[in-house]
Formats: structure tokens, sequence, C-alpha cells
């Protein structure tokens, strides 16, 4: 259960430069991304705190989705888009927002980029593979009786890698990905244009005092979370939810 | 029925020129098309190749035997790690290389392959693979020059393929995965270079056209791993064996 992710999304690749890797091609079939995600400041049309993905409890996460105003808009596996997450008890964090669906292109079946679906054998419980969630960088949540639920992971590019590792946990009768709720994997692209411009992230919630910075948001009941966003024209997007 | 014959007819047409440009051309010398040496100066040639493509990349071995005319067997994998997706494909391949000058500097080759590509399985865990047949027939020419101790063989090829791809699952899944054809063309250029051995480097590359558009329904029905117009690099070590 090491931390190697295999085959992280790399975007397109330059002809000329595969040409310097095919040796390594023969021995090899998987690299790492290299660097941090490449900042990118696209006119949004509408940035929100996602309706679905929003546990504001002590191990959960809130998810933020954005829509470009540009729906051919495409972010690559390697770039986001930076919003601010600030909570009135004092944590601010930045998070970047990245492609929805994934893999990034156009060719293919697609899924969410982050979390997955998972279901126990008969007799198992969710709460079994709790360890390894945690041990995974993830969070469990929505476990509906008993045998089904979600999980959230919330590095890019390792969402696939983690739905497949999880099947061989103990216990794992199955994983799935998701898919945005009104596109399955083979709906015609039309479905598919406004879900592949959208952009999306979840960042781990815990409660707490606020630590800013540190990748987690440190929430108190009654506290306001706020999702802002500078435009390329200065105008500043937010959107906002009290945290029950 | 009408776009299936229509299909196979674009598929049957350029072997049958390829063949008649051949019939008329000289001396044999099988492989040369391929950019490597003739086989008529030993029994075997052992290849293994990698290529790289837009998403995936690929690794093949083959083994071909003839003399005026050739049979190729091989076996490939090709690997998408961003998907976690791997097709491992088996093919028979053959041609006949006719020199088209009694110099041999120039030649046309005829060629046809067949192959099965098994896989991916499980693609993006919805435990629904996919398997491939096609068929194809193309067209090969060969220039040979000789530059000091090194020896150059720029060749150039275009061949019409024919694919199938069935969906594999315990799933109902007809009415929206159905099993499916289409007709696509690959265009190649390689340049073989052998330094006097029996070893032969070809670099080149590969260009598909005419696929299925990606992001439509059925734009499965494509060889895995593989984007329309891309430029895949590969580059082939090809040992002759006496």
């Amino acid at each position: 259960m090491g931390d190697h992710i295999c085959g992280t999304g790399h975007g397109r690749r330059h002809p000329l430069g595969r040409l310097f890797l095919l040796p390594l091609l023969a021995l090899a079939s998987c690299s790492d991304t290299t660097g941090p995600p490449e900042d990118l400041n696209p006119a949004l049309r509408r940035l929100q705190v996602d309706g679905l993905d929003r546990f504001l409890y002590h191990g959960g996460f809130v998810a933020f989705t954005a829509v470009p105003a540009d729906l051919s808009f495409r972010l690559s596996a390697h770039q986001h888009v930076p919003v601010e997450i600030a909570v009135s008890s004092g944590d601010v964090e930045t998070l970047g927002l990245f492609r929805e669906t994934c893999p990034d292109r156009d060719r293919g079946w697609k899924s969410l980029c982050f979390g997955y679906m998972i279901l126990m054998k008969e007799g198992h419980h969710a709460s079994e593979i709790a360890d390894h969630v945690a041990a995974t960088g993830g969070r469990m949540y929505a476990v509906f009786t008993g045998r089904f639920a979600g999980v959230m992971h919330f590095r890019p590019g390792e969402n696939l890698t983690r739905a497949r590792q999880a099947r061989s946990w103990p216990g794992v009768a199955w994983t799935e990905l998701e898919t945005p709720g009104n596109c399955q994997e083979w709906a015609p692209p039309s479905c598919w244009l406004e879900h592949g411009a959208r952009l999306a992230a979840p960042i781990p919630v815990d409660t707490g005092p606020a630590i800013p910075g540190n990748g987690i948001l440190e929430v108190r009941s009654g506290d306001t979370v706020t999702v802002s966003y500078r435009q390329p024209s200065g105008a500043v997007l937010h959107d906002s939810v009290v945290v029950p | 029925v009408t776009a299936r014959w229509a299909g196979w007819r674009r598929v049957a047409g350029l072997p049958v020129i390829a063949a008649a440009l051949a019939a008329g051309a000289g001396a044999a010398a099988a492989q040369v098309c391929e950019g490597l040496r003739p086989l008529e100066w030993g029994r075997v040639h052992v290849a293994a190749g990698a290529a790289s493509h837009t998403y995936a990349s690929a690794v093949d071995a083959s083994v071909t035997a003839g003399q005026n005319a050739y049979m190729t067997v091989n076996a490939a994998r090709t690997h998408d790690a961003e998907i976690h997706a791997t097709a491992w494909d088996i093919g028979i391949s053959g041609g006949y290389d006719g020199a088209l000058d009694p110099r041999r500097a120039g030649f046309v080759c005829p060629r046809a392959a067949l192959s099965l590509s098994l896989g991916p399985r499980d693609y993006m865990l919805s435990e629904i693979g996919f398997r491939r047949a096609e068929a194809s027939v193309g067209l090969g020419l060969a220039m040979v020059a000789h530059v000091g101790p090194v020896t150059f063989v720029p060749v150039a090829g275009a061949s019409v393929h024919r694919l199938r791809a069935t969906p594999v699952t315990d799933a109902d899944v007809s009415g929206w995965l159905d099993p499916a054809s289409d007709t696509y063309v690959v265009v190649s250029l390689a340049v073989g270079v052998r330094m006097g051995g029996r070893v032969t480097l070809r670099p080149g590359l590969t260009v598909p056209l005419g696929l299925v558009e990606a992001g439509s329904h059925q734009d499965y029905v494509a060889p895995f791993g593989r984007e329309e117009a891309e430029l895949s690099l590969g580059i082939t070590m090809a040992i002759l064996i006496r």
C-alpha cells in the first residue's frame, strides 16, 4: 500500500519529447507527475459550494465546483484554478480547482476526478475499511445500509489508482468510479460539454481551532464557509454555506 | 449491410493495386519495405520495438521468416498508464517485396495482416472490457541508399484497416454498447539504418486517419491507445538470424 501513484495525468505530450522517452518506455510504462500544477485565472460564470458533497463535520469534507464562462475551456490534468476558502472562525485555505471529470481527453469514458463508491461483501461493514481509507489519505462518507459508502480523495490524478487499490482490501466486493449525476459513462457528447469544462475540488473538514494553510478546513458549528475567486476583470465571485 | 460492404471494398482495393504493381516488379527481397535487411541474407528476423502514442505506450516483438514472400508473427502490449488500461495483441501478417529496378534500389510491397486485441479489461472499473479483431491490407515503398558503410532504407506505407470492436462483459449492454465496425487508414514513415551487420535500427512514425470521432457514442470502435491523426513515434531493433 505504497504512496507511489503510477499513471497520474500528464495531458498531451509533445511528439519530440516522447522520442527521447522511447528507450524508457520499453522498461517502464508509467512516470511521476513533476512540479506543482500551473495556476490559471479564467473567467468563471459560476462558483459554488457543492450541494451534495457537503459533509461539514469532523472527518468530513466539502467540495467546491465552478463553471468557466467559456464552456469550451478545458483544464489539462496539470493545471488548476486557485480559489480562497475562508471560515468565519478564522481558517483560510487556498484550494486548487481541477477538472471535474477525468481523464482529460475526448476519447473514452469519463468519471469524476475525485472520489469513488465502495460496496462491501455480504456480512461486512464499511467501517472495517476505515483504517485503509485513512491510511491512503481518503475520507469515507455517506455509508448506506452498512455496506455501501463513498470514499473521497483529495489529491488530483490518483482517484482511479485508489479505487482499484481498494478492491484488494478485505471485505470489499467492488468499487466504482462516480459520474456526474446526469451523465453515465456512455452518455452522448452533449451531456459532457459542460462537465468537460467544469472545475471541482474537495477539501477535508475537521472541527477545532483554525490552522490556516494546513490544507484542512477547521470549522465550528454556526461558522460561515465562503469560497471566493477573483475574476480576470477584478470582480469577485463567491458563495457561502453555514456549518450546521 | 451496405456500409459494411463499402468498408470491405475500401480494404480490398489497395492489395489489388499493390499486387498488380508487385507482379510487374523484378527480383524480390523480403522485408526491405519494412526498412530491414533482405531476408535472403538469413533465415529469420527477430525484432522488438517500442512506440509512444499521445496517451499510451506500446511494445512489441515479432519473428519473421520467408524469402521472396514473408510471414510475421507478432505480439504487442499497449498500455495507458493514466487509466490503468492494457491491451494485448497477437497478429499475423505477410507481404511480398518486389524490386522496381534491376539494381534493387527501389521496392514496392503489398502486405496484409490479421490481428486480435484483447483488453483493456474492466475499463475504468466498469467491469466492461473490449475485444478487437482487425484485418488490414496495405502498400509499402522503399528505397535503398548506401552511404559509406551505412545503408539507409527509407520506407513509406499506407494501409487500410477494418476493425470490429466487441464489448466483453457479463452485463446486458445490448442497445447502448453493441459490437461495431469501422474502417480507417494508417500512414507510416520510417528509416531503416544498418551498418553492415545483422542489426537494423528503424525509427519511424505512424499516423492513424479516419478513426471514429472521439467523444462519440461508439468511440471505442478504434484501436486501443490511438488517437485521430496523432503522430506516434517508435523505434524497432531487428536482428537477422542466419
